[in-house]
């Protein structure tokens, strides 16, 4: 088992369902890499009341 | 022939590389991170080290550096280039090598003389061995285990690409024994054992007899092997 990395991204303005979009494809793109690892969760922290 | 070695921020062992480059016969000529175009350089080597203090991931960050524009483009268009270590992991993080490096299964950092099998002597950099030959050169890495999906490891080994094997104890949990991977062209090689430290009488390996060389610089076939290839291109 390996451990998992969490992100916390801070944008300006509201968390629209683009900008999660956005967000998904730099967690897709950078922030993981497919070979080793899997994004679990993209999630608006503040909508999910975290 | 001009061989560029790039230093990223944290990386270590570029002085050796183009030191290596020299000893084989090559003019080295230093590229930096930022640099937009490769100063007219006919090979690439990637050398090992902490590129951007491995943040986020080793090579992650290395991999859409500047200069890795113009290197992925001249890669893909059949320049030769070897990525040593870090190097290696910023290949595959750019996509230019298959599979990815992961914490060594002991947990700890391992450094060693290694044995290898070269498992494939038609690559740029390993023509001045021969298939099957064993060398040594030092080993130094905590994320050196090479992993791939299945499907793509059993494509390596059928195509050939596995380049060079750990013999004598896997050091990493590297998937099949790999140590080092070519692309297929045969061009783009990546492997975490380092040939730039094993150049040099009396500053290369000492253990398992200094290696096939018996003085510890076997290491010094892949600098001379790049300009092989590049004097019959």
């Amino acid at each position: 088992m390996r451990q998992g990395k969490r992100f916390e991204l801070v944008v300006e303005g509201p968390v629209t369902p683009a900008v999660l979009a956005q967000a998904r494809k730099a967690a897709e793109q950078l922030l993981a890499n497919p070979v080793i690892e899997d994004v679990v969760s993209v999630t608006d922290a503040d909508a999910a009341g975290a | 022939m001009k061989i560029g070695v790039v230093t990223f921020p944290g990386t270590l062992d570029d002085r050796d590389a183009a030191r290596a480059v020299v000893r084989g016969g090559g003019e080295a000529v230093a590229l930096w991170h930022a640099d937009a175009d490769l100063r007219g350089v006919d090979a690439v080597v990637l050398p090992g080290g902490f590129s951007y203090g491995d943040y986020l991931r080793a090579g992650a960050i290395a991999s859409i550096a500047p200069v890795m524009g113009p290197v992925v483009e001249a890669a893909r268009a059949g320049m030769p280039v070897l990525g040593i270590c870090n190097g290696f992991q910023v290949l595959c993080e750019a996509g230019l090598l298959p599979g990815a490096l992961v914490r060594n299964d002991v947990r700890t950092f391992v450094c060693r003389d290694q044995r290898l099998r070269v498992e494939d002597a038609s690559t740029a950099w390993t023509s001045a061995f021969e298939t099957g030959q064993e060398i040594v050169v030092p080993l130094k890495n905590g994320e050196g285990g090479y992993n791939a999906d299945e499907r793509t490891l059993d494509e390596l080994e059928g195509e050939g690409r596995v380049v060079f094997r750990y013999l004598g104890g896997n050091p990493n949990g590297s998937r099949r024994d790999i140590a080092g991977v070519r692309d297929a062209s045969g061009r783009v090689v990546g492997l975490m054992p380092h040939p730039e430290h094993a150049t040099e009488p009396g500053y290369g390996p000492t253990e398992h007899g200094g290696g096939a060389s018996g003085d510890g610089t076997d290491g010094l076939g892949f600098f001379t092997s790049v300009l092989t290839a590049l004097a019959s291109a």
